[in-house]
Order: structure tokens, then sequence, then C-alpha cells
């Protein structure tokens, strides 16, 4: 081998792509041949800065926010059959509601309208209080349904936009002259997020404010680049317990999932997907159940 | 019809698919990054050949190289992609040729940055730029490269042999300049 040819296939050398023969050759050559070496070095030296200046630039790296939210969507079309089994066995009840109505109606004919009327009892009225969601199966209270819509105007209006027509107050503050519940509330919901997403989930900022008339304990967070809102409000006993968080609904690209405990109502509201939005309510669920627990002891 | 997960073994086959392929997801952000230039095509072209690479996860050889196989579906995309928007270069002639005649081998300056590096590659040609990245930066081996870019593998080591020299032969032009400058700012 001349250095040449050695030039030819240097690059080859250095990417292991040289039969075995031939990287003796190389070797052989390179022992005597100190320019050849050098020129080895020099050419290790280059593919190594570029290969350190392509994966260290900025533009090399992945945004954080938009690897999560993929990883999210990925994971949910695992779980969308599932959600179909659902409907479709939500479809099966339907039928089958359908045929023993269709006999009713035979037995009816055959065994005569008197005997009918005192078999078949009115029926429950429907709850006016409570709706169905048309792609889940868990009952929403319509309360819940109701507020939601004032926690995404929160959310825009206060965590987004900073667009609030009254000034809110601290959480201190409003511990003192509103209700007890406020105090320590933020540290209870960043506790437990950090303890399961780690320090990376930060607090923008939590105080009491007023939108629509709704007055809302509102912890304001923020992790990978995304802004989260958790809201508790107050509910009145009247309203059904809804202990398990569920989604309650969209407002254009946010979702929003909520839950009930001890005369509140929280809602997280973010622009992720609904399943991660549950997967921050199910993770601050028990912490805030215990909070009011220990403000209601207290008192 | 997109042929999803389902069945069953829906749960056991994502597991797979996330111990194998979501591990990969930073360096197909990269490649995709230097492919098609912006971030929001990027990101598109990575949620893409994500998407496909689950639904045709049944095709992948366990054992095999993952990321090579992920990659060889995004440049696939891609290529449609290009073709779509009626923007398949072909290489030419002429730019094999402007390589080829490139009679020496210049030595790489001591006191490059990175930015100068990044700077000297983009300035040589996508089609020699493309195999230079996939080979120095991603070290896919030549027959891995071939099967990405659909072209043989003789032309991946031509194209590399040309696209290294060129980007020293840049490297080399860039010291040079600043050289002059250097000198020109002194002398003023």
């Amino acid at each position: 081998m001349n250095c040449r040819d050695f030039d030819e296939i240097a690059d080859s050398y250095l990417s292991n792509e040289l039969l075995v023969e031939t990287n003796h050759e190389v070797i052989r050559h390179i022992e005597h041949c100190r320019e050849c070496r050098e020129l080895l070095a020099e050419r290790r030296e280059l593919r190594a800065r570029l290969q350190s200046a392509v994966r260290e630039a900025d533009e090399s790296k992945i945004d954080n926010a938009f690897s999560l939210r993929l990883r999210g969507e990925l994971r949910s079309r695992v779980e969308r059959p599932a959600r179909s089994f659902a409907r479709l066995r939500f479809a099966f009840a339907s039928v089958a509601v359908v045929l023993l109505a269709i006999l009713g109606i035979a037995l009816f004919l055959t065994i005569g309208r008197k005997g009918v009327e005192q078999a078949a009892q009115p029926s429950e009225p429907a709850d006016a209080n409570v709706i169905i969601p048309p792609d889940e199966t868990r009952i929403v209270p319509a309360f819940l349904v109701k507020v939601s819509q004032d926690a995404f105007d929160d959310h825009i209006n206060c965590a987004l936009s900073h667009n609030l027509r009254e000034l809110p107050i601290s959480l201190e503050k409003a511990a003192r002259t509103v209700d007890a519940v406020n105090l320590g509330f933020d540290r209870s919901v960043i506790q437990a997020l950090q303890e399961k997403f780690g320090s990376e989930v930060k607090l923008v900022k939590a105080h009491y404010c007023v939108i629509n008339g709704r007055h809302f304990t509102h912890v304001v967070i923020e992790e990978a680049g995304r802004t989260m809102s958790v809201l508790l409000t107050k509910r009145t006993d009247a309203d059904p317990d809804a202990a398990d968080p569920m989604p309650c609904g969209t407002s254009g690209d946010l979702t929003a999932a909520c839950f009930s405990s001890g005369g509140y109502a929280v809602f997280v509201v973010s622009n992720s997907l609904e399943s991660e939005t549950l997967l921050v309510a199910n993770t601050i669920a028990g912490a805030i159940v215990d909070h009011i627990g220990k403000v209601r002891v207290a008192a | 019809m997109l042929r999803m997960f389902n069945g069953k073994n829906d749960e056991a086959r994502w597991e797979a698919f996330e111990v194998e392929a979501v591990p990969h997801l930073q360096d197909l952000y990269r490649i995709a990054r230097w492919m098609v230039g912006g971030r929001e095509d990027a990101e598109d072209l990575v949620q893409e050949t994500m998407s496909e690479a689950m639904r045709s996860f049944h095709n992948y050889e366990r054992g095999t190289n993952c990321r090579a196989w992920m990659t060889k579906i995004m440049y696939h995309l891609n290529g449609r992609r290009l073709r779509k928007l009626g923007r398949v270069k072909i290489v030419n002639d002429t730019e094999e040729m402007i390589a080829e005649t490139i009679a020496f081998t210049p030595s790489i300056p001591p006191t490059l940055t990175d930015s100068d590096i990044i700077s000297a590659l983009m300035r040589i040609p996508d089609s020699f730029r493309q195999i230079v990245l996939l080979a120095d930066v991603e070290e896919f081996a030549y027959k891995e490269i071939a099967e990405m870019v659909q072209i043989p593998i003789g032309t991946v080591m031509s194209r590399l042999h040309r696209g290294r020299k060129l980007l020293r032969m840049e490297l080399s032009d860039y010291e040079q300049e600043r050289g002059k400058r250097k000198a020109g700012v002194l002398g003023s």
C-alpha cells in the first residue's frame, strides 16, 4: 500500500468498513509512514469534532414538551381500542334494551293492557343533575361540567393572560378572611407533583382569584414549558360526589380533569392531552383530600 | 385503514416499542432536524415516523438496529413528502464532478470552533452532507445508509469520500479567510 492508496481508504478505515486483510495493510503502512499516521489522526479528530459539534448544537436538541406530548399520544393509541370496546359494550347493552322493549310490547299485546299496567312501574326520572359525555362511560356531575367552563376561563384569563377584573389576594390572606383551606394548598399540590415527576415541576404562582363571579384557590404550575392550573372551588352539598378524578371537558386545545371532595371541587386545566391532565389530577388527588381533611379536623 | 395496535397483546407490544423504539426519539429528532432544516418540519417528520414505526413494529426484527430501522422509515417518509412538494433533487453529474476535481487534501486548521464546523458543513451540497452526517455523526454502517437513502453502497462510499473532502476544503478555506480578515484588521 502506498500513501495515495491510504488517502483513499483512510476514512473507511476510521468507519471500520474495511475487510480484515485491508485493515492489516493499513496498520502495516502507518507503522512506517509518519505522514499518513498524522493524516489519520487529523481525520479522526475532525470526525470527533464534527460529531460533537452537531450533537451538541442547540438545533439538535428535542423539545421536552414535544417529546412528552408525542409519547403520550403514542401511548393513548394503545388505550383507544379499550375505549372503543367500552362503546361496543354500550351498543350491545342498547340493543338488549331495545329487544327487551319489543318483548315487553309483545307481552303487553298477549296478556292484555290491564295486567301489564300493573306490572310496569314508572321508571325513575332521569337525574337532571348529571350528564353523560359522549366519549366516556363515566358520569360527570353537571355541577363539575358547568364549573369546568369557569375553570377554563380562569386558566386562560389568570394563568395565561393575566386579564382578571378583580385583583387576586394571597392564599394567606384568603385563609384568614375567607376559608382556612387556602393555607398551604399550594404546598400540598406542588409536593405531590414533585414527588411523582421530580423537581422539573415548578410553582409559578398561587393565589385566590375570582372569575365569572366564582372564587378559586388557584395554583399555577409549569412543567417542560407547559403551564397548568390547579383550581379549587366550593360546591354545594346537593352536588353528587365524584371522588375519583375524571376527564371533564375540553375547550380549544385545553383539557380538564376534575374531582370533588368534602364540599370542594378540584379542576386541573392544561393544554396537554386528556390522559396527561388526568394523570396530574390523579397524582394530586390524595394530597388534596388529605389537605382538606386536616383543615376540617383543625376547624 | 391503518393497522393500529389491537388485540389483547397491545400492552405487551407497546412495552416492547417503548423499550426498543422510544429511547431513540432524541436521535431521530436530530437526524430529522439536519435533514429538513426547521424545527416544525422536523417535529412533524418525527411524529409521522414514530406513528409509522408503531404501526409497523411487527415488521421490526428484534436484535437488529432499531435506530437504523426507524431512520430508514424516516427517509422513506421524507422522500414521499418531498415528492408531494415537487422538491426531489436529482444529484447531477456536475456536483459529483466538482467533488471529484478536488485535487489535494487540505489539513485541518487547529483553531476551529464548533460553529466553524457547522457553517462549513452547511456549505457542502445536501446530497453529500446527508451521507457525511449519517456516517460520521450517526455512525451508521455503509450498508445501512445505502438501504436508508436507497442508493447503491458504492455511491454511499463515493459520496462520503467526496463529502468529507469537501468539508475539509471548506474548513481550510474558512481558516484562510479568517487569517486574511485578521491580517487586514491588524494592518489597518
